[in-house]
């Protein structure tokens, strides 16, 4: 596979705080990759000295197997923290601004504002848009030259469901046509969404990497409870389609295939005489995985 | 270079603040010679329009009134900087590609260029001013004593380079122009009259900006009239304004490359 992105002992130390202690990130092409944290866990500080803006204290980082020379950022479409613009320029105005430090043809900019569904105000100053209309105009501005990577920052922060709906639709139709993007988030669903591949990240140290299919393992979690907790655990133990069964104080957790039905297990149980207090399915591992790696 | 020039020039000319600003300062680059127009009489000193517009004291007299307008180019240049730190659209242009070294060369040219333009309309202004207003006789003497005119281009290359370096360096437009301001007066005075009395003080940059590169002309007028030479800018004036404009974007690059944006 073609490395996109790589690094490795990346830091970034301000005094006593480290803000960013020994990445080694591993970005493949075509992949949609998030970086999730918890708010303050780094992950702005990470791509702001990916993107040339933060000088790093240590380590190294090459995008395209070629360096962190400033060129390999005319490649990279790029939206940090919030939108930012000339407030007084147009939206026209502004993405001409930045085709020219792209060295890209201004015949793009109405193409890339059709695609985010800006063309019609165009010739408005930025600052009368709202705040889900910068967004795209970010996003517009992030597609001019055609960039083989979308680096994405958080990208639906104070959006409106509308407007995160549209920018994980964008998202996806970027991935389908073949880019690589990688998103910061500390929004466990929307990585799991949209992602192939996650890294978790938490004051400035790598907790887990992999696909998300890795970290899912594919599977769901159901909690079952019943008047006598042993009788119940010896009878699922004769059930087919538990990977691992765990108790809690007095429920049972059942790791299942996400096939399982729920439904039929009721059913077995009620033909062996236990009624079912409590069937609960759990959310998907990676929020468990997700809690249990940044917990304090 | 060039495609550096224009993208400063596509941020820079829908900026209805640089519109106001720089038609402000046309017409005052015009309007501050009809203020000569109406001289004579006892109470200005033995004065007369045709000595102040006349050439070739035109260029001593236009440029001292004309430097203090350079101040509003370098306020424009504060604007401008501190105005990529406050929408953050400095960072947006280094994370879209741009250097930070060509973020600053950008800078520079714009100033270079807002210099030459406001030279050439210093000097066509004088000329224009100073052929109504010479005798027959002064008209020969047309472009003596016009290094005024290039001094006028140093200063204002300094003004707009400090302007520079004070944007980056404070980063907020307020502030960087309160510093500036102070500097303009009470700073440069202190740091002239108080740290260094001895000469080098009158070397500080607002000291070489505005008395050693163009000199009160009023002395020589009062003591030889329009024979005795007019006090050209020196060589050293001219070299010390350049060097301290070279600083100014030498720091400036200097901060701008240290920094995290």
């Amino acid at each position: 596979m073609e490395v996109i992105l790589s690094t490795s002992d990346l830091k970034k130390h301000y005094g006593p705080i480290k803000a960013v202690n020994g990445l080694n990130l591993r970005v493949e092409k075509g992949a949609v990759y998030g970086i999730l944290g918890p708010n303050g866990s780094g992950k702005t500080t990470t791509l702001g000295m990916l993107l040339g803006i933060i000088h790093p204290s240590s380590g190294n980082f090459s995008w395209f197997d070629n360096g962190n020379k400033d060129e390999n950022r005319k490649r990279i479409g790029a939206l940090l923290e919030q939108p930012n613009f000339y407030p007084y320029l147009s939206g026209e105005q502004n993405l001409r601004v930045i085709a020219k430090i792209k060295r890209v043809d201004e015949n793009e900019i109405d193409g890339v504002l059709s695609s985010v569904n800006l063309f019609e105000r165009k010739k408005s100053a930025a600052k009368t848009y709202s705040l889900g209309m910068r967004q795209r105009l970010a996003l517009a501005s992030a597609l001019l030259g055609n960039p083989d990577v979308l680096v994405l920052d958080e990208p639906t922060n104070g959006l409106d469901p509308q407007g995160i709906a549209e920018v994980r639709e964008f998202i996806t139709k970027q991935s389908s046509e073949g880019r690589t993007i990688i998103i910061a988030s500390h929004i466990l669903d929307e990585v799991e969404k949209v992602c192939t591949h996650v890294s978790v990240i938490k004051k400035g140290n790598l907790l887990a990497e992999g696909s998300v299919a890795q970290l899912i393992k594919g599977e769901d979690q159901l909690e079952i409870s019943a008047d006598n907790i042993d009788v119940l655990i010896s009878t699922l133990n004769n059930y087919r389609g538990i990977n691992k069964l765990n108790r809690e104080n007095n429920m049972v957790v059942l790791n299942v295939a996400t096939d399982f039905s729920p439904a039929a297990l009721n059913k077995y149980l009620h033909e062996k005489n236990i009624t079912v207090s409590h069937l609960n399915a759990r959310k998907k591992r990676l929020e468990e995985q997700f809690l249990e790696l940044t917990a304090e | 270079m060039l495609r550096l020039l224009k993208i400063e020039l596509s941020k820079l000319l829908p900026y209805r603040t640089f519109k106001i600003l720089f038609v402000l300062y046309l017409l005052l680059m015009v309007l501050v010679l009809l203020a000569g127009k109406n001289l004579g009489g006892s109470e200005n000193e033995g004065l007369t329009s045709d000595k102040v517009l006349g050439f070739p004291n035109i260029w001593n007299y236009y440029t001292l009134y004309a430097c203090y307008f350079n101040i509003i180019l370098a306020l424009l240049v504060i604007f401008v900087t501190g105005n990529e730190y406050t929408y953050r659209t400095l960072r947006q242009n280094v994370i879209d590609g741009l250097q930070r070294k060509e973020t600053v060369i950008g800078k520079i040219l714009l100033v270079v260029l807002l210099s030459v333009i406001s030279t050439l309309i210093l000097f066509i202004s004088g000329v224009i001013a100073g052929t109504i207003y010479s005798t027959p006789e002064t008209k020969s003497n047309m472009f003596d004593h016009s290094g005024f005119v290039f001094a006028y281009f140093v200063q204002s290359l300094g003004m707009m380079s400090m302007g520079f370096f004070f944007g980056t360096l404070f980063k907020r437009t307020g502030l960087a122009v309160i510093i500036f301001l102070l500097f303009l007066f009470p700073i440069d005075v202190i740091l002239r009259e108080a740290i260094f009395p001895d000469g080098f003080g009158d070397y500080m940059p607002i000291a070489t900006y505005f008395l050693k590169l163009v000199p009160f002309p009023l002395d020589h007028v009062r003591s030889g009239g329009m024979d005795a030479p007019a006090a050209a800018p020196t060589g050293l004036a001219l070299g010390v304004g350049f060097v301290y404009a070279v600083l100014f974007c030498f720091g400036t690059w200097f901060i701008i490359k240290k920094r995290d944006l």
